[in-house]
């Protein structure tokens, strides 16, 4: 076969070509983000979630009742007027929902956060200065650990007898922060021992430099997934323990309180427990398959 | 390895007697005593009497001297207050027997089911079968336990009686309970299997074994499971311990008469001795387990040596 | 001498999210009983998914050989085996040696029987049976005090060591050929020299035929008897020892071994090839390495250069062997040639 002459003459190799990078470049949190995008599920959840969070901030404005009025309307089954249907008291459930929502909501959390944020500076601190002090501080998180959970729950909500937001809270944390100390320090300690921090160590980079350039986004993605986990739980022990009578009381509501009203007039009336119940499990879901989401978006592993 | 489990014996004592002593005080500063909680009004001779013949009118901490004393010297964790003539280690005995037949069964189904289904899930993974089985696991964690027992003594007692609502007895009563107890271990032995197989899938070894002539169905068995079984492993210990603490809500639900229902009467009663042997047991069974897991651990995984420490 | 392999026209692609990566694009070749072959390239360059695919080893994961490949071995069509007979083939006919003998046994089982099971399997044997078998074999891999060491789990054994168990699973069945996938890569240069003087013993006692894929030109130089060139999924140039060493033409080989340092080399600086291979996402236009030829020409952009045989032995797949080619001098200096290939 001819070809034309100049199709032969030595142009040597395109070095622009040849180190051009054929996919575009992105960011850590861009391509996170792309990623999460295009989990069709995690976005659902998301969305769910913001809709949840809407309902419960403007859920009695939405519908118009007092979530503590009374009226004759009483075990109302779900109309136009009473959308969810109305309590023994006559008080409109759509509006007590919501309400209950709130709280529960807000102890998921808040609690989530301060254990988080806890669990994390103590595990940090603890891998980090290593040695002794570690042992020490990880013995600590041993024995807090070993000591069951409900137990400990039920003892301080018992003890600061208010049964408000505050206590079951505090409750709720005091042992809440081990798993996420255990976790971090985890993470930390793979991380200092990781040959990129070593090299950046070797060539002189400054502690608080490689902390806020390596340790602070290598470990945010386990935080943020572990928080994204521990939401649900706590909701649920707020639900569990008000379903036992040991969380809030009234005239504060949750929709494990709810719930549990709900359950002994379920034969009857079975709305007043599905609508609780049905708020505890989608929000509960929603947060797992979000967390599931972003879990997957964040792991460098699966970038390519 | 006889070292090993000395050491987490005596760090398990250790712990127990922690929690006893703080649950012992923190017993104590809660408002209320067992009289005020039986009854409102009394005389006040009656009062005291009633305090002295239970020690409660001497300040707290010797009252702590005379109950480790019962421990130590009588082997014994006093009386309940509230039914005067019952031995607490008697009464936790018979009733933690109704928990745990109900509870441990409710663990093991799980945690079987859970690992089957957990690697079904990874060898199909993305396939029908994996949606299927991902779906169960998802709503077996986000639907909390009480709810769904409701819900099932909704519809299968009442809806359509298929199951005795309440009550112990025959085996036909702990059908539901165990049913509902064990669906949120089965989904999160499911969900830690799922990616465990999904990680060891992906190993040298397993392309090696397969390189051998080994069948998947083979490798599986052989290879996969037993390395990929190890993280479930870590959970079940505070699972089975969850198991008893966990399960007042279904003894209540279902009235069965375990040691949890009892533990939260106990707790509403004010019925200090009660409550802190269910917390020691509590306590014991939760540091048991830990450590009969961590020893399973070590026998299916060999690279784990015990030097005698307690940090893996 | 006769045939033991023949590849025709083998594509493997994989399904990423991404798009099909197609990684090995359509390569032919074959191995005669007894030899050894070395595949030789960058990482990537699709040597060790070219080595997998003859054991149909990703049947499971998202990887596939294309419709169209053939491979064939002593006879029977692979490509054609059923699930059960594909078992029956692996580890019987042709044994595999690993990368990575860190993570290439299971370390929650005995090595013994991780050896045996390959005896389990094809041999019919009891665990038991085998396990005397077994300290055979790994006698026969020179691993000290054998009787004890089977019970021994992965981890108690350095890198080395672990080699020799993969050598030994490998040969546990007296396969036909043996895949050596970069069997020295992760272990330490002292360790490697003693690891391939046992493969090239073995090679010699049992008359195994060897595929050694590798991205070292230096250990092909003393092992193989003929050597392939990969380069983004496609052999380049084929030849025997002596062909690829003294006598290649092919650009890429060129660089191959220009980057060996060498006694000559000593003061000056290393050659080191510019670049990154290309993205097995996209279709390739033209030839793969063109971006990275320093004799690049136009045509290489624009069209695939077909194969050409230039001898029994060696052939390339270039523009600078068409007759309307500049004639190129290769820039290797040639003063080695009194030392035999």
């Amino acid at each position: 076969m001819e070809y034309q002459e100049e199709m032969f003459t030595i142009v040597g190799c395109d070095e622009a070509a040849s180190e051009a990078i054929a996919r575009p470049q992105t960011t850590y949190w861009r391509d996170a983000w792309r990623r999460l995008k295009q989990n069709k599920v995690a976005i659902f959840a998301m969305i769910m979630l913001i809709l949840i969070i809407l309902l419960s901030l403007f859920g009695s404005q939405i519908c118009g009742y007092d979530h503590t009025k009374m009226s004759m309307d009483m075990n109302q089954r779900p109309s136009l007027k009473h959308w969810f249907g109305t309590d023994k008291l006559g008080r409109d459930l759509f509006a007590r929902v919501f309400a209950g929502g709130r709280i529960s909501l807000m102890i998921g959390i808040l609690g989530a956060l301060i254990t988080t944020v806890f669990g994390s500076v103590y595990g940090s601190i603890s891998a980090f200065v290593g040695g002794k002090v570690d042992a020490i501080m990880m013995r600590i998180v041993e024995i807090v650990s070993s000591i069951p959970y409900l137990i400990v729950v039920i003892m301080l909500s018992l003890m600061m007898n208010d049964s408000g937001v505050g206590s079951i809270l505090l409750a709720l944390c005091i042992v809440g922060w081990c798993q996420t100390a255990r976790l971090v320090r985890g993470q930390v300690l793979q991380l200092v021992n990781s040959d990129y921090v070593i090299a950046a160590r070797t060539l002189g980079v400054s502690n608080w430099k490689i902390i806020r350039r390596h340790m602070i986004p290598n470990t945010m993605s386990v935080i943020i997934v572990n928080l994204t986990f521990r939401i649900p739980s706590y909701i649920f022990s707020e639900a569990f323990l008000s379903f036992v009578g040991l969380g809030i009381s009234s005239p504060n509501t949750s929709w494990g309180m709810l719930a549990s009203a709900g359950k002994e007039t379920m034969l009857f009336y079975p709305y007043q427990m599905f609508f609780p119940a049905l708020m505890i499990a989608l929000t509960m879901l929603s947060f797992t398959l979000f967390g599931d989401g972003l879990r997957d978006a964040l792991d460098p592993k699966l970038r390519r | 390895m006889v070292k090993y489990i000395l050491k987490r014996v005596f760090y398990m004592f250790l712990v127990l007697f922690i929690v006893t002593t703080i649950t012992f005080f923190l017993m104590h500063m809660i408002p209320g005593d067992p009289l005020t909680a039986l009854v409102q009004k009394l005389p006040e001779q009656t009062k005291i009497n009633y305090y002295a013949k239970y020690g409660l009118d001497k300040p707290v901490y010797e009252q702590y001297f005379v109950f480790l004393k019962g421990i130590f010297t009588e082997g014994t964790l006093g009386e309940s207050i509230r039914f005067p003539g019952r031995q607490v280690l008697d009464t936790i005995q018979k009733y933690a027997g109704y928990s745990s037949e109900i509870g441990l069964v409710a663990v093991l189904i799980g945690f079987i089911i859970g690992i089957v289904l957990g690697t079904v899930s990874a060898i199909k993974q993305n396939k029908l079968p994996d949606k299927l089985i991902s779906i169960i696991a998802i709503l077996g964690i986000s639907l909390p336990v009480f709810l769904l027992a409701s819900l099932f003594q909704y519809l299968f007692t009442v809806k359509w009686p298929l199951f005795p609502t309440l009550g112990w007895g025959t085996p036909a009563h702990k059908i539901l309970p165990i049913l509902c107890m064990s669906f949120s271990p089965l989904a999160t032995y499911t969900r830690y299997m799922r990616s465990s197989v999904l990680d060891v899938i992906n190993q040298d070894y397993i392309t090696m074994a397969e390189a051998k002539g080994m069948s998947f169905a083979q490798v599986v068995r052989r290879h996969v499971l037993r390395n990929s079984i190890l993280p479930s492993l870590t959970i079940l210990g505070p699972n089975i311990a969850d198991v008893f603490t966990g399960s007042f809500v279904i003894e209540s639900i279902f009235a069965i008469p375990g040691l949890g229902s009892y533990y939260i009467t106990a707790v509403n009663d004010r019925d200090f001795p009660m409550i802190i042997g269910c917390a020691m047991f509590y306590t014991g069974i939760y540091i048991l387990s830990l450590l009969v897991v961590d020893i399973l651990y070590v026998i299916i995984d060999p690279r784990i040596r015990l030097t005698g420490s307690n940090s893996k | 001498m006769d045939r033991l392999l023949e590849v025709e026209n083998l594509h493997v692609s994989f399904h990423s999210y991404a798009g099909e990566v197609k990684a090995v694009r359509g390569i032919s070749f074959g191995v005669d009983k007894g030899e050894t072959l070395a595949l030789v390239g960058e990482s990537g360059c699709g040597k060790s998914v070219t080595a997998k695919a003859l054991m149909r080893i990703f049947d499971r994961t998202s990887g596939e050989i294309m419709p169209g490949s053939s491979i064939r071995f002593d006879g029977t069509d692979v490509m054609a085996l059923d699930k059960k007979a594909l078992h029956a083939f692996r580890g019987s006919q042709i044994g595999m040696i690993f990368q990575d003998p860190m993570t290439s046994l299971d370390p929650t089982m005995t090595i013994g029987k991780q050896v045996g099971e390959a005896l389990v399997i094809h041999k019919g044997l009891s665990m038991r049976e085998a396990e005397k078998q077994v300290v055979e074999l790994l006698r026969m891999v020179e691993i000290p005090n054998p009787e004890e060491r089977v019970k021994a789990y992965p981890h108690q054994l350095s890198g080395g060591m672990r080699q020799r168990v993969v050598i030994a699973t490998a040969l546990a069945c007296n396969p036909k050929l043996l895949i050596a996938d970069e069997p020295t890569t992760a272990l330490d240069v002292t360790i490697q020299a003693q690891v391939l003087d046992l493969l090239r013993d073995l090679k010699v006692r049992f008359g195994t035929a060897i595929i050694l894929v590798t991205h070292d030109l230096g250990i092909v130089a003393d092992f193989s008897d003929r050597i392939q060139v990969m380069y983004a999924g496609q052999i380049v140039e084929e030849g025997t020892k002596r062909d690829i060493f003294k006598r290649c033409r092919h650009p890429y080989t060129w660089a191959l071994l220009r980057s060996i340092p060498q006694e000559h080399t000593t003061g000056t600086t290393l050659y080191s090839l510019k670049g990154t291979p290309p993205d097995l996402l996209m279709d390739i236009q033209g030839c793969p390495f063109a971006s990275r030829c320093e004799y690049c020409m136009p045509i290489c952009r624009q069209k695939m250069p077909e194969r050409k045989a230039l001898t029994d032995t060696h052939a390339l797949s270039c523009w600078l062997t068409h007759p309307q080619a500049p004639k190129v001098e290769c820039p290797i200096p040639r003063e080695g040639d009194e030392e035999d290939g």
